[in-house]
């Protein structure tokens, strides 16, 4: 039975995260046990709401990963990054493809490799004592994202996994890593001695879903579920933009009356946040009168299908 | 589940509720929300509980909006933690409920009266239950208070199959064939290589294999198909977008996949209004022109030959329709029409199954049940579908009255 650990929280330190801080780098393949490399990581751009901030917190709780559904281009992704630049862990991202299998979050083994080397014997690649390495396998495993994230809390060390639109892969895939994500260990069968299991201190695992398909029921069972929603208040809409640097008031008025106007229509794919902030970012740069947005200039930032075009640019009247 | 005072926890009504609605919860995930209310979770404002109880319940926006539904029919007031705070102690009259509320938890339920929690909210346990008849501290509640619910109605679909299931049985439909570029490492062919050769050499490598299988829909529309477009959409997305065949072409019709059988041949047929085909069966001639549909709309017009000769060839066909089950109907033409059609079909391809969206003691004194004695006809459900993928796997099914086959799809039809 696993504890409730109430040891972090996401909302509270949002609030408080320094400007950067030195976090664990996580770009090297082999976890130090001890004296690990660190770097300088500037801060993420991410204002949660109070609901997804507490949800956050929830699934750290009971330690089971938070899955994330909504509309693309509302910051899914970003909330790995910000949580894990929030509590100063590293991130570890894998993005998942149609190709993807289950193994390839834990680890790689280059059996190829391996089997050049042995070919060369004495004269192939060798450690320090002289010793070819081909003769030990673990020279060939290579730990990728979620492989490193069980090994770091193994030595106690906490991360942040960020596994990024799983519905892109197989129908099978995320059932293949139900025992990993509800266990937090794996087993590496070429080379034993390199499986790990986590401790108390599990990682925090956020899951991005795009609805293409629907995942199985026993995956989905294990997971805590949030739909990040489209900022419903202007207030909101008004705190993220100027987190992001648009602070002109009169613009930022006029923009969000505009997105709010856009997204009201049935539209074929309305636009969303990162859209908005692109566009904002883009006419505040070239300083475009507040009174000019209304024929919403470059209106190709903002919506991406051909008929919501042709359909705005008639029923708004643009240039 | 119930407190002492014998009213029943809302949170336990709300997952029997859950439960009927087919939600996947089981003791674990009810225990799971327990525990965490335990720790501290979902106690500050009514809002952040209903967020609780959709975060580790519902696991889609239609969910979520089913568990906000039903969880405001249990908590209408709208309280916070702070509001609750601000209410004074009752006194007098309520004095016995109040005393209730202090001395023990009366509502909530047992392993929810956790020790840290009673150290550090107190007013938390009462805040829980504006739904008891004792008062407590909460706020006075007026009507205008109560918020609005944000649906009306809920419609979840419900099908008879899930996508899961679906992709899973046509996955089934499979013609591995290596193709493409050699990506893959030929372990066999590279240690032959090697022995034979006695000298490193580079890897053998082969090409992945492919699934080459092809399928075509053939979907029946609009008038008596109509109460099924949902489901049968949903079926046919399910198969091109997860079954990972190689082609998967879709074409509609009404009624009958093709029309223009010469109805002369019945005038032949003895036996009454209901008679079957049989006698004249083999005279039935091939029927392969005419148009089929390109749009669910039936606007759009493609030549049948076109459409066989491009996508049938060699592939599965699934032809999904109610062929008259759904209104009961016997047309001796529309019977014609299609027994024609399937002879057509048969210089193009031997693998056919007809899918019928309605179960299988529908179809008695239609004209699907005759339709079943010439070609394979299974239900379109999970188990129907499985045995549909087996036949156009290749194995076999006896049907009555096996339709002939004639293979010249070169020369022109006779129809």
């Amino acid at each position: 039975m696993r504890t409730i650990d109430l040891s972090v929280s996401y909302a509270a330190a949002v609030k408080t995260a320094p400007v950067e801080r030195m976090i664990e780098d996580t770009q090297i393949s082999l976890v130090a046990k001890t004296k690990w490399p660190k770097k300088l990581t500037q801060p993420e751009t991410y204002l949660p709401s109070d609901e997804l901030a507490r949800v956050v917190d929830l699934a750290i709780a009971l330690g089971r990963p938070l899955l994330l559904q909504g509309e693309p281009g509302c910051g899914k992704t970003r909330l790995a990054h910000s949580v894990a630049y929030a509590l100063g862990l590293p991130l570890e991202v894998a993005y998942v493809k149609s190709t993807s299998r289950a193994q390839d979050l834990l680890y790689t083994y280059d059996a190829v490799r391996r089997l050049y080397d042995s070919q060369l014997g004495a004269s192939g690649p060798t450690n320090k004592k002289g010793e070819p390495i081909a003769r030990a396998p673990e020279n060939y495993v290579e730990l990728a994202s979620l492989g490193r994230a069980i090994t770091r809390a193994a030595y106690g060390r906490r991360s942040v996994v960020l596994i990024d639109e799983i519905d892109k892969a197989d129908l099978d895939f995320p059932n293949d890593l139900l025992w990993e994500l509800d266990r937090m260990e794996f087993d590496v069968p070429e080379a034993p001695e390199m499986g790990q299991r986590a401790g108390d201190l599990r990682p925090i695992v956020v899951i991005t879903h795009n609805e293409e398909k629907p995942l199985p029921p026993a995956f989905l069972r294990r997971c805590v579920y949030h739909y990040v929603e489209f900022p419903e208040t202007r207030e909101e809409l008004e705190r993220i933009l100027a987190l992001h640097g648009l602070d002109q008031g009169a613009l930022l008025k006029k923009s969000i009356d505009l997105i709010r106007q856009l997204r009201e229509k049935d539209l074929n794919k309305k636009p969303g946040l990162s859209e908005l902030i692109d566009w904002v970012w883009y006419e505040q740069a070239r300083k475009t009168m507040p009174g000019d947005m209304d024929k919403l200039p470059n209106m190709e930032a903002l919506l991406k299908d051909r008929a919501d075009q042709e359909r705005i640019r008639r029923e708004m009247g643009p240039t | 589940m119930t407190s002492p005072d014998g009213q029943e926890f809302f949170v336990w009504t709300l997952f029997q509720q859950l439960r009927r609605r087919d939600f996947a919860l089981g003791p674990a995930e009810y225990w799971l929300l327990r525990k965490t209310l335990r720790a501290g979770f979902g106690w500050s404002s009514r809002k952040e509980l209903r967020e609780v109880c959709a975060a580790l319940w519902a696991k889609s926006p239609e969910e979520r909006a089913v568990v906000a539904a039903l969880f405001d029919q249990h908590m209408a007031a709208d309280w916070t933690l702070e509001q609750a705070r601000d209410i004074p102690e009752p006194k007098g009259s309520v004095a016995g409920a109040g005393g209730r509320a202090g001395e023990s938890q009366p509502v909530a339920p047992e392993g929810i009266e956790a020790v840290s929690l009673t150290g550090q909210r107190p007013e938390a346990e009462i805040a829980v239950v504006p739904a008891t008849t004792s008062t407590g501290r909460l706020p006075p509640l007026g009507l205008g208070e109560m918020p609005s619910m944000p649906h009306k109605y809920i419609f979840l679909p419900q099908f008879p199959v899930s996508f899961r299931s679906v992709a899973q049985t046509w996955r089934r439909l499979r013609s591995p064939v290596r193709e493409g570029p050699a990506t893959e490492l030929d372990v066999e062919a590279t240690v032959q290589k090697r022995s034979r050769t006695g000298v490193v050499s580079a890897p053998v490598l082969r090409a992945r294999r492919r699934n080459r299988a092809q399928l075509l829909l053939l979907v029946d529309r609009q008038g008596s198909m109509a109460p099924f477009h949902a489901y049968v959409d949903q079926v046919c997305q399910t198969i091109s977008q997860a079954g990972r065949l190689r082609q998967v072409a879709m074409f509609y019709f009404h009624d009958t996949p093709l029309e223009g059988a010469d109805p002369a041949i019945l005038e032949r047929l003895t036996g009454g209004l209901f008679s079957s085909l049989d006698s004249v069966l083999a005279e039935i001639p091939e029927l392969t022109v005419g148009d089929l549909f390109v749009d669910k709309k039936l606007t759009d017009p493609i030549p049948a030959r076109s459409v066989l000769s491009d996508h049938a060839r060699g592939a599965a066909v699934v032809i999904i329709g109610d062929a008259g089950a759904a209104r009961g109907k016997y047309e001796m033409l529309r019977l014609l029409d299609t027994v024609a059609f399937l002879k057509g079909l048969k210089g193009f391809t031997h693998r056919t199954v007809w899918l019928n969206p309605l179960p299988s003691v529908a179809w008695a004194k239609s004209s699907a049940a005759q339709i079943a004695r010439y070609l394979p006809m299974f239900p379109m459900d999970n188990e129907g579908m499985h045995r549909a993928v087996n036949v156009l796997r290749g194995h076999l099914y006896p049907v009555e009255k096996p339709l002939s086959p004639t293979l010249h799809s070169t020369s022109p039809p006779v129809g």
